[in-house]
């Protein structure tokens, strides 16, 4: 039995594992899409949370070991693919916000979850001052901050939604339940 | 935070702001990347707005009684001017070509242009050397830093990069970056756009540009994306002779966009500047056409501008 379960992991446990890594960035690429394309909702996208970018702090915050540095630029980088952003406008706004998530983590890992709103509120803050301030340089003159604004309000109050569900995402897939491959690999 | 990942992040900003900076420089950096982006996604971008272009139809259909009754009044009146308004083309038309046929000399006019394209808009099918190719639009940036658009058609379809993309209000933009089967347009109403235009009624050449502000329009009652027309071509005197209202339609002195494209009505005229509202309602763009106009010599066009401006003013040139 031990032997067929062995094998069982070694045939999919650790494709299984490495496609559950995954998750978060399909997440991402799905958000972004929904977030890109034409919703007809017109000026009313200003008011539009961020989802993408929410989706990434989430496991920025509470799961870092999926989210390394290549893949916080990866993510950047499609971001300005796909925007039709300046290249690297985005990168310097997901790097910063790496780099903050990483720096706070210490005090941040032992807050309740209203602790982790507020830094995530600031992080929200900081990511689109730094598109804004950016695209600002780029461009030679100041853009209008309102829709940054806007934009980064919205994402900051809905929050916690995209929190609760990465929460539950995660649960699903790493939870003790829905891991056959986990459960397999630790009786090998 | 180890000091090798402190040094990755720090490694790979700095490779960001080069890559901006490059950007800056040379616009058309990072365009394969990006179009290739797009051009992966574009099949899931059409299924998102596709989805949510079906929702707004049937939100649409839900409309009261009253509503219903109201609208048809009107359109029934529309009807009754667009009724009156087709007669007297006709009745134009007709004494155009009579006109045409007395003169000994032909020559082709940016109004004949304009004539020829707007006949292939309407029958559906190429008129002469001017081509057009229907097209969806995926992902709207309308909002964000570039105001640009991407459209489901690209290489594939004999699309390249300059092609104006037009929609039944008038002018939407211009094909920027082109993939193999999605296209990125930049809108006119982005500050990198700069179109020749002709303010009808003053019969004045000028250019317009777009800004990255809004204003608030009495009529549609929001805020809406305005042109500025550019001081740098116009005498303070010229600034005088525009007023609130007036037509502004492409001159197609570019040899980019065709002549007598509408791009939207003057909307406030100061001692310092004009602006203009865009005809095309950039909330509300879906469906596109892609203009492949052959261009004119720039030396006739220039006279036949001319012409159109002397034709339409209301005789003060």
């Amino acid at each position: 039995m031990r032997t067929i379960l062995f094998l069982l992991d070694f045939l999919i446990g650790g494709v299984l594992r490495r496609v559950r890594a995954l998750v978060p960035l399909a997440l991402f690429i799905v958000l972004l899409g929904f977030d890109a394309s034409a919703l007809g909702l017109g000026r009313g996208i200003a008011f539009l949370p961020d989802f993408a970018f929410a989706t990434i702090l989430f496991w920025l915050m509470r799961h870092p070991a999926l989210m390394p540095v290549p893949v916080v630029f990866v993510v950047g980088l499609w971001t300005d693919a796909l925007l039709g952003a300046p290249m690297g406008l985005s990168i310097i706004a997901y790097l910063t916000v790496f780099y903050i998530a990483s720096s706070l983590r210490p005090e941040t890992s032992t807050l309740g979850f209203m602790g982790q709103w507020g830094v995530a509120t600031l992080m929200i803050l900081t990511f689109f001052a730094c598109q804004w301030a950016f695209y600002s340089a780029f461009v030679l003159e100041l853009a209008p901050p309102l829709q940054s604004l806007t934009r980064a309000g919205a994402t900051a109050l809905t929050f916690p939604l995209v929190y609760g569900l990465n929460h539950l995402v995660y649960a699903f897939l790493w939870g003790r339940s829905a891991q056959f491959e986990d459960l397999v690999y630790d009786r090998a | 935070m180890a000091w090798l990942q402190r040094f990755a992040v720090f490694l790979l900003i700095l490779i960001a702001v080069g890559m901006l900076v490059w950007n800056r420089m040379d616009a058309r950096f990072g365009s394969n990347a990006r179009m290739l982006v797009a051009d992966m996604m574009s099949p899931f971008l059409g299924l998102f707005s596709q989805s949510s272009a079906s929702m707004s139809q049937v939100t649409e259909r839900f409309k009261t009684y009253e509503e219903l009754a109201s609208e048809n009044e009107q359109l029934r009146a529309e009807v009754r001017i667009l009724d009156a308004k087709a007669q007297t083309v006709d009745q134009l038309i007709a004494e155009n070509d009579r006109l045409r046929r007395i003169l000994p000399i032909r020559y082709r006019t940016a109004a004949d242009e304009q004539w020829n394209w707007a006949r292939a808009l309407e029958s559906g099918r190429d008129v002469g050397e001017t081509k057009r190719m229907m097209a969806f639009v995926v992902a709207d940036h309308s909002r964000r830093y570039v105001r640009s658009v991407l459209i489901n058609v690209g290489r594939d379809e004999s699309v390249r990069q300059g092609l104006a993309v037009v929609n039944d209000e008038g002018l939407v933009g211009r094909v920027r970056e082109v993939g193999a089967s999605s296209a990125r347009v930049l809108l006119i109403t982005d500050p990198n756009s700069q179109i020749p235009v002709i303010i009808e009624r003053a019969g004045l050449n000028a250019f317009v540009r777009g800004t990255r502000e809004s204003a608030f329009d009495p009529d549609t009652r929001r805020a809406q994306d305005f042109l500025r027309v550019e001081q740098a071509f116009l005498l303070p005197e010229d600034l005088k002779t525009i007023e609130v209202g007036d037509r502004v339609i492409t001159s197609g002195a570019d040899g980019v966009f065709p002549p007598g494209l509408l791009i939207g009505f003057v909307s406030q005229v100061t001692d310092a500047e004009a602006q203009v509202r865009p005809s095309v309602d950039f909330d509300q763009l879906s469906d596109v056409l892609v203009v492949d106009y052959p261009g004119v010599d720039i030396n006739a066009d220039l006279i036949a501008v001319g012409a159109v401006g002397f034709q339409t003013s209301s005789g003060e040139n």
